[in-house]
């Protein structure tokens, strides 16, 4: 019992600094507690929206390869309806519209148009309305609750909906929230009622987009799709051609697609969003983590120094080692839990936020509410103590080092700066090692010992930054004493006084300044090295896309691209959902010569040459799953059955392509038998030697008459790397707020206990004849010179570990590595403004310290 | 004393001619509020005056209100009434800028508990209130005779945590009179100091009036301080109670007595 008696009165003996580590606890679990809350909700959420989202559908029918859009009869609906195993069906009608308020300001996003869907009140709709009806009569239209909100459009007004040339006045009748999609661009901007739909978005109210087909319970989906190709085959009197044809999108009037290959491919891209979502918030949490350790153990090591009084004369009436090291364990745990204590409901309240930034990564659309499950609440309960306690362990041990005899002063206590030589040296000897077996490795383990031993080199910096912070610090402060003269001077002594406090800060602010620079710089070479395959890497010089990637391109559109003058090759992708393992990917169909030429397609390992029964890897897939050339795959294609693929090459990650795993046609055909035929909704133009604009010109003419149909010229096709780019850099603001915020309050903290400490010695240089401003540019001075050190050491280290990081991802498309100058600068000049901002108020005390001790304390 | 012999000495004081003394204080009224409690009067009206190369020490008890003269009289704390002069000059005139001008310009202050910034190196601590005005008018000389005389000699560049206590109260002597102050101000200075210590310090301020033509207003509770003073001024309960020149340690002995078992009963209840 006394220890726990001993810990409660050593820290309220310590006053703030038992505040500042409190709230540093509180402020790391809050953030470990959020990104854990809304990380599981994401993947929830994308679970959930596989699951649900369209479960009632059975069989979708669309217009066929050799159809245009929107050429589906309502009346087909009618026939369908009628047959065997068909409970409903819906047709449904979608086409991009812009909006306006009354006052003519567009709604939602103004760099590109979403689409108005028509509404049908079924079990599987993607919706939930979040106020007012659902839209049932002419004039009527829900809009997204973001739009609604951030546009203060109230429900009963009026909206303008513009249609191409067409445009007409609207009432909301309520918001929705939409529990489906795939990204922004997918996410809906209006809901109409289907008559109305099939009038305003269509221009003919006996034609739709496409039908959702909802099956009996039970019933087959194949089954079901191969009813419907029959049926509609005898009604046409095409019984032959039809069956074969329809089904699955190759050439005919309609495609029937069993909704099992879309909700395959679906669930493929929507775990890549929910992996993209879960990184950023590991990140974030990690980084919490990385910097309020660095702090609480900064703040840990402070006190114990300033306690080397009180340790020895515990020592002295006979406490042990183990008493004091108790002691001070107790302590860091009642601080952890009462971090925890507060940095969970925080945690909770912080995650209520968290709808911002997965909606900035694209997961905004199926992110689920933040999870404060029992593993989260936890999580949380734990980060705290568990953290203060691993973040005391070298205080502990070097408090129970204490003499027991008095100490004169508290810097003759054992110093530990050969133990930081060699734990620091070791790490960075380590972690060098480490990078050296991940760049130079193959296999699963490379990128994690690439990333993990940067991660130790970063940890050996911040270990040894003491030993090097006493020079470079005399170097940094040289032009600062010749200008300022005294409080310079003063600052200066203050800073290599006490290194702890200069190298906790110095610490705090590294770790920020290095995640800032290393996640900046990972972001600027992405969009380099995309930048780089399209001017240098691939041949594409158009790129002719369905809008919506499960229908397929016109045969009629594709055999116009071919005829199109200055057309020198065409290169179709066509993709389709394969299970491996029981894991969804997605599954390009193409030539591979082709998409040499086309994407800068390359191999990595094996041969390219593969038949049945044979499949090529993407590289990042294979170094994920640790997968080699030779190696066979339980894979089921979408509308297939189950079959075994043998690796027979593996090759370069290449994001243009867009696809897990790759086969030629032939190798499709022979390997997939009874397979859904993957659709070509993509097919990438070459142009001839009359160069690209010719070409692009002849196809702008091709395609223009074609709807849901789009075009894109190698700009363009950049432009999408750009957007993707935005989704990265939103990425890295969100995993970098906590690790800033932790930082500047971290360093507020740290600097306010300081001048608590050093009152005295303000009052004796105000007694002196230290005016207040140049007091408090002693503080002021001392922080922006230590977080200028503090910054410069970050851009180091950052673009240090990014070239680590960046060598390690070479393989898998990351080819260039761009040093974002702009952002280096930033940061070296921010670092010092962040230090100034954070010393502020600490400043003023320091400046407003009375030069008379108060009269109780003298 | 009593009420009209206060009344004329005020008036003296008042009409006295500046140079004759180093300091004046005239009627000061101090009193101090705890946070929540009541507001305690640490100075009643106390009229002193310090004579230009004189040492004058105040001799009290605790709570007497000698720290509270001391701080009022070198402008760290401004008096509730009254006047204070240093030399010709009035410290309630003067504004936060120009007090600290004061304290760094022509008065050397000796506090307990802070006397020097950790940070720095003895001759840092030393030099810092000519550094502080930056003055080009550094006397070398009388620089090199108040280091050579007060300072630590062979530990002139080390840190203040190096020193003894002797030694670091030596070199806050030699930072107060390093910039030739009019004045020097010490409040208990041979506090927590060992006898050898204690009789080097008040041999040093005792070279400061004697050699050096400074003058010393020191504030103690021992007798034997104040008996190597010109001048011991009694004060109780925030009151001038009695006035010694010449003194020796048996006489201040005596008169503190008196001076003690004179003070209010409400005096002697605060200090039990």
């Amino acid at each position: 019992m006394i220890a726990p008696i001993a810990a409660l009165r050593g820290l309220r003996a310590q006053g703030t600094a038992t505040v500042s580590a409190v709230v540093v606890a509180a402020l790391t679990t809050a953030c470990v507690v959020a990104a854990l809350a809304v990380g599981t909700g994401v993947q929830r959420g994308a679970d959930a929206f596989v699951e649900k989202a369209d479960h009632d559908i059975t069989v979708i029918v669309g217009p066929g390869a050799g159809a245009t859009p929107d050429s589906i009869e309502v009346e087909l609906a009618r026939r369908i309806s009628r047959m065997d195993g068909v409970a409903e069906v819906y047709p449904m009608v979608s086409a991009p519209v812009e909006l306006f308020d009354y006052d003519g300001r567009r709604l939602g996003d103004t760099d590109r148009y979403r689409d108005a869907v028509s509404w049908h009140d079924r079990a599987g709709a993607p919706y939930t309305f979040t106020a007012g009806e659902a839209p049932e009569r002419r004039g009527e239209v829900a809009l997204p609750s973001p739009v609604v909100e951030a546009s203060g459009v109230l429900i009963g007004d009026s909206v303008l909906m513009r249609v191409g040339d067409r445009e007409n006045w609207l009432t909301v009748t309520g918001s929705f929230q939409e529990v489906g999609g795939t990204g922004p661009d997918d996410t809906t901007g209006a809901l109409l009622s289907a008559s109305n739909a099939r009038n305003l978005l269509t221009g003919t109210p006996t034609r739709a987009d496409r039908l959702l087909v909802a099956g009996e319970p039970g019933v087959d989906e194949r089954a079901l799709a191969d009813t419907i190709v029959t049926g509609l085959a005898q009604a046409t009197g095409e019984p032959d051609e039809g069956a074969a044809m329809a089904v699955g999108g190759a050439d005919g009037e309609v495609a029937v697609v069993p909704m099992e290959r879309l909700r395959q491919e679906r669930a493929a891209r929507l775990g890549d969003r929910a992996a993209l979502a879960h990184t950023a918030l590991i990140a974030a949490a990690a980084t919490a983590l990385a910097v309020g350790g660095t702090l609480l153990a900064a703040i840990a090591s402070r006190a114990a120094h300033r306690r080397a009084r009180e340790f020895a004369l515990l020592r002295s009436v006979g406490a042990g080692a183990d008493r004091i090291r108790r002691i001070l364990l107790t302590e860091a745990l009642i601080v952890g839990s009462l971090g925890s204590l507060l940095g969970v409901p925080a945690g909770i309240l912080l995650a209520g936020y968290g709808a911002g930034p997965m909606e900035a990564l694209g997961a905004g659309a199926f992110a689920g509410a933040p999870v404060f499950g029992p593993l989260v609440i936890t999580a949380g309960a734990m980060t705290g103590p568990v953290l203060a306690a691993a973040s005391a362990h070298r205080s502990r041990r070097r408090a129970a080092r204490t003499p027991p005899v008095p100490v004169a002063d508290a810097a003759a206590v054992p110093g530990s700066a050969h133990v930081n030589a060699v734990a620091g040296t070791l790490l960075i000897v380590s972690g060098g090692a480490a990078i050296v077996h991940g760049l130079l490795g193959d296999g699963p383990s490379a990128l994690p010992a690439a990333i993990g031993g940067a991660a130790a080199v970063l940890l050996g910096v911040v270990v040894i930054v003491p030993l090097v912070c006493a020079p470079v610090l005399r170097v940094l402060f040289a032009p600062v004493v010749a200008v300022t003269g005294v409080p310079g001077r003063v600052a200066r002594a203050n800073a290599l006084d006490d290194p702890r406090r200069a190298v906790a800060a110095i610490a705090a602010l590294m770790i920020g300044a290095g995640a800032v620079v290393l996640l900046g710089t990972l972001d600027r070479s992405a969009q380099a090295s995309h930048a780089d395959r399209i001017a240098h890497g691939i041949g594409t010089d158009h790129l002719v896309r369905s809008q919506d990637t499960s229908l397929p391109l016109p045969t009629a559109l594709l055999a116009g691209i071919e005829e199109a003058e200055a057309v020198d090759r065409v290169v179709p992708v066509a993709t389709t959902g394969i299970e491996v393992h029981g894991e969804p990917g997605v599954l390009a169909v193409a030539d591979t010569e082709g998409l040499a030429e086309a994407l800068g397609w390359t191999l990595q390992e094996g041969s390219a040459r593969h038949g049945k029964g044979e499949v090529l890897v993407d590289g990042a897939v294979a170094a994920r799953e640790g997968w080699e050339v030779g190696d066979r795959l339980e894979a089921t294609f979408a509308g297939g059955s189950w079959t075994e693929l043998t690796i027979a090459g593996i090759h370069r990650a290449n994001p243009l392509l867009g696809a897990d795993y790759l086969m030629s046609d032939t190798a499709f055909e022979r390997s997939a038998a009874g397979a859904s035929e993957p659709v070509t909704a993509s097919v990438h133009v070459i142009a001839g030697t009359d160069g690209a604009e010719a070409g692009g010109e002849a196809l702008a003419e091709a395609v223009r008459e074609v709807e849901g149909v789009v075009l894109l010229d190698r700009d363009a096709i950049a432009r999408e790397g750009e957007r993707w780019s935005a989704e990265r850099a939103a990425l890295v603001r969100w995993a970098l707020v906590p690790a800033v915020a932790l930082a500047l309050v971290a360093t507020a903290a740290l600097l306010s206990r300081s001048v608590r400490e050093r009152a005295g010695e303000f009052r004796t240089l105000r007694a002196a004849g230290m005016f207040r401003g140049q007091t408090g540019r002693v503080v002021l001075l001392e922080t922006v010179v230590i977080s200028a050190f503090g910054g410069a050491m970050g851009v180091l280290t950052g673009v240090l570990l990014a070239s680590v990081v960046q060598g390690a991802l070479e393989g898998r498309g990351m080819t260039v590595l761009a040093v974002p100058y702009g952002l280096l600068g930033a940061v070296i000049a921010l670092a010092p403004v962040a230090g100034a901002l954070a010393a502020l108020v600490p400043a003023r005390d320091a400046a407003r310290t009375d030069p008379a001790p108060a009269p109780e304390t003298r | 004393m009593s009420r009209t012999t206060s009344a004329l000495t005020r008036k003296a004081l008042g009409n006295a001619s500046p140079g004759r003394f180093a300091a004046r204080l005239i009627g000061v009224r101090k009193s101090h509020r705890a946070p929540g409690g009541p507001a305690v009067e640490a100075l009643r009206g106390v009229d002193l005056a310090v004579p230009t190369g004189t040492m004058v020490a105040v001799i009290g008890p605790s709570g007497a209100g000698k720290s509270t003269l001391l701080h009022c009289a070198s402008g760290l704390t401004p008096a509730d009434s009254g006047g204070i002069h240093i030399g010709e000059t009035s410290l309630t005139t003067l504004n936060e800028r120009a007090l600290t001008r004061l304290r760094r310009d022509r008065i050397g202050l000796l506090l307990p508990g802070f006397d020097l910034v950790p940070a720095l190196t003895v001759r840092e601590n030393i030099t810092l209130p000519i550094d502080l005005a930056g003055r080009g008018r550094v006397d070398a000389v009388w620089s090199n005779r108040v280091i050579t005389a007060f300072g630590p000699a062979n530990r002139l560049d080390r840190r203040p945590r190096e020193l003894t206590p002797g030694e670091r109260r030596r070199a806050a002597c030699a930072r107060a009179l390093i910039g030739r102050p009019e004045i020097l101000i010490a409040d208990e200075p041979t506090a927590g100091l060992d006898t050898r210590a204690a009789d080097e310090v008040l041999a040093l301020l005792r070279l400061a009036v004697s050699d050096m033509g400074r003058t010393v207003l020191t504030a103690t509770r021992d007798p034997y301080v104040a008996s190597r003073a010109d001048i011991v001024v009694f004060l109780g309960d925030g009151r001038v109670l009695d006035r010694l020149s010449a003194p020796d340690q048996h006489e201040v002995l005596l008169r503190m007595r008196r001076s003690e078992s004179a003070a209010p009963a409400r005096h002697r209840r605060a200090e039990r």
